[in-house]
């Protein structure tokens, strides 16, 4: 494998980066369990350094998980006292390891997109901000629904329920009429994280405000993303400002996604069953995959359809963001993260 | 603000405008520009792998790949974007690292799989990526590739590829939003 060039990332800091099995690692207690994995106490059995493996569960519908990639990018890149360091990457053969445990919801699934809708903006972030803020203040995961519908009503419950008064239009966004609540719903999201006593009282009073700005229900009441920076001088604005709006997005993200509903990629295919070519006839382009079906595909439509209460954008039973019961992989090889960190 | 506007006033082309008020980064633009410019020297696949490194495959084959990609993009109905970043991942990969002609196309699957990923709201599933090869790769071949791929990578898989350029281009020109088709044409 080559080494990287002059001015080139070297992609490959540690030379063993992956090619070790877990099996150096004596496993010494559980020490918690994250959203997407557990986290174990361990010792290096050569050398005796004490470090954190972290499991990652490989999502056996969609492969390597997507946070996982971007918590190893950046954790990669991060070198800071404060910060974690992540070591290596070792893997594991035949884990057989807890299953069915319960699942845990992430925090981030907008009640805007869990209702259908399709068109959406940076004001879905600033949502994302909000619920880790009120985490923060919290100490815990603020709607920990099992799966969607339960997270949509702890949503509801905490910042009351989405009406044609506090969100115009609400009554024709596609999947309204399946969640919408059967009773009458106040928000009381300043009363519930206005009673952290451990939470310091000058970051609960000084933000508990901006949090329930930010979790308002409707782009046009969420505190937007260039005011939260300016407003609060304890909010770096960051090196990375939102790229959507009328500025030139000028990376790839979710901005060139607004406005596009995105239907399921139903309909028949054009690749057939292609004999003994194996799929990839060189000599042949074109000939080889133009008729003939798909089989029927799995894929929802991810925010579109409508009358599906219980199947939710992200896919429901069983796959996706920590719905339910996760269908993971137990027993295929299974990436552990070794994270250097003092357990005292 | 829109506080309450009407309901046909919560179509898109309002709603956005106020949002992009909000979003006036133009003072990070150059910066940001320039960051990306750099992203894409540091990323940027050897032009010469193909005479260097790759024995067995050509440029007919990576072509043949690159074009049955596209109607694989076009199949799943994918962003354009995935696209772009699937060819970028191939080459970089191809840049560095010999394939045999018979894992050519798993490695095309394998990059647009972590690209839909990456790109998507909703990416197709593992199975779905080897029944498009006539199922020629087994799962567990493709999420071995995967992670294969993905720690060659770094885990760093972004990159800024035509598309992002001619996006910034076509506002930087004043240009309307309102033929998106016409970027579909670039590749």
């Amino acid at each position: 494998m080559a080494i990287a060039g002059a001015g080139q990332l070297n992609l490959h800091e540690s030379p063993c980066w992956g090619s070790r099995s877990v099996d150096c690692f004596e496993k010494l207690e559980q020490i918690s369990e994250g959203t997407y994995g557990q986290v174990y106490m361990a010792r290096e059995i050569k050398t005796g350094e004490i470090v954190a493996l972290k499991k990652i569960r490989m999502d056996n519908e969609r492969g390597f998980p997507i946070t996982a990639i971007r918590e190893i990018k950046i954790l990669k890149k991060l070198h800071h006292e404060n910060v974690i360091k992540l070591k290596e990457s070792v893997t594991s053969q035949g884990a057989k390891d807890e299953q069915g445990r319960p699942g845990k919801c992430c925090p981030i699934p907008i009640n805007n997109l869990l209702l259908g809708a399709t068109k959406y903006s940076p004001a879905v972030d600033m949502w994302s901000v909000g619920c880790i803020f009120a985490e923060l203040l919290h100490g815990k995961l603020i709607f920990p629904g099992k799966d969607e519908p339960e997270q949509l009503n702890k949503i509801f419950e905490l910042c009351g329920a989405p009406d044609e008064v506090n969100w115009p239009g609400v009554s024709k966004i596609p999947w309204y009429n399946n969640f919408k609540p059967t009773r009458p719903m106040k928000r009381r999201l300043r009363e519930a994280l206005g009673n952290q006593e451990k939470a310091p009282a000058t970051a609960t009073t000084r933000r508990k405000g901006q949090t329930t700005e930010i979790t308002a229900f409707t782009a046009s009441c969420r505190l937007p993303p260039i005011q939260s920076g300016q407003a609060h001088a304890q909010m770096r604005p960051g090196p990375n400002p939102p790229l959507h709006g009328s500025q030139p997005p000028v990376a790839a993200g979710p901005g060139h996604h607004h406005g596009k509903p995105r239907g399921p990629a139903g309909g028949p295919g054009r690749y057939p069953a292609n004999g003994t070519n194996g799929g990839f006839n060189h000599q042949n382009h074109g000939g080889g995959y133009s008729s003939g079906p798909y089989p029927p595909q799995g894929r929802g439509a991810p925010y579109g359809s409508s009358g599906m209460p219980g199947a939710g954008p992200r896919g429901s039973g069983g796959s996706g963001y920590g719905v339910g019961a996760p269908n993971y992989s137990q027993d295929g090889p299974t990436e552990v993260l070794v994270l250097d960190v003092a357990l005292t | 603000r829109l506080n309450a506007p009407k309901q046909e006033n919560m179509k898109e082309k309002p709603r956005m405008k106020t949002i992009s008020m909000h979003l006036k980064c133009s003072l990070y633009a150059p910066e940001i520009y320039n960051k990306l410019h750099v992203a894409e020297l540091v990323r940027s696949p050897y032009p010469n792998f193909m005479e260097t490194i790759q024995h067995d495959i050509t440029q007919s084959m990576r072509g043949i790949l690159v074009d049955w990609l596209v109607e694989v993009s076009e199949e799943y109905k994918l962003v354009p974007d995935t696209l772009y970043l699937t060819v970028h991942l191939i080459d970089w990969f191809l840049s560095r690292n010999y394939i045999e002609r018979q894992r050519l196309q798993l490695l095309g699957i394998t990059c647009m799989l972590i690209a839909s990923k990456y790109e998507e709201i909703c990416a197709p599933r593992v199975e779905e990526f080897c029944f498009i090869t006539d199922n020629t790769y087994t799962k567990e071949e493709v999420l071995k590739m995967e992670t294969h791929v993905l720690k060659y990578f770094g885990f760093q898989i972004y990159a800024p590829t035509a598309k992002t350029f001619l996006r910034r281009f076509l506002r930087a020109a004043q240009a309307s939003y309102k033929s998106p088709s016409m970027e579909m044409e670039y590749l």
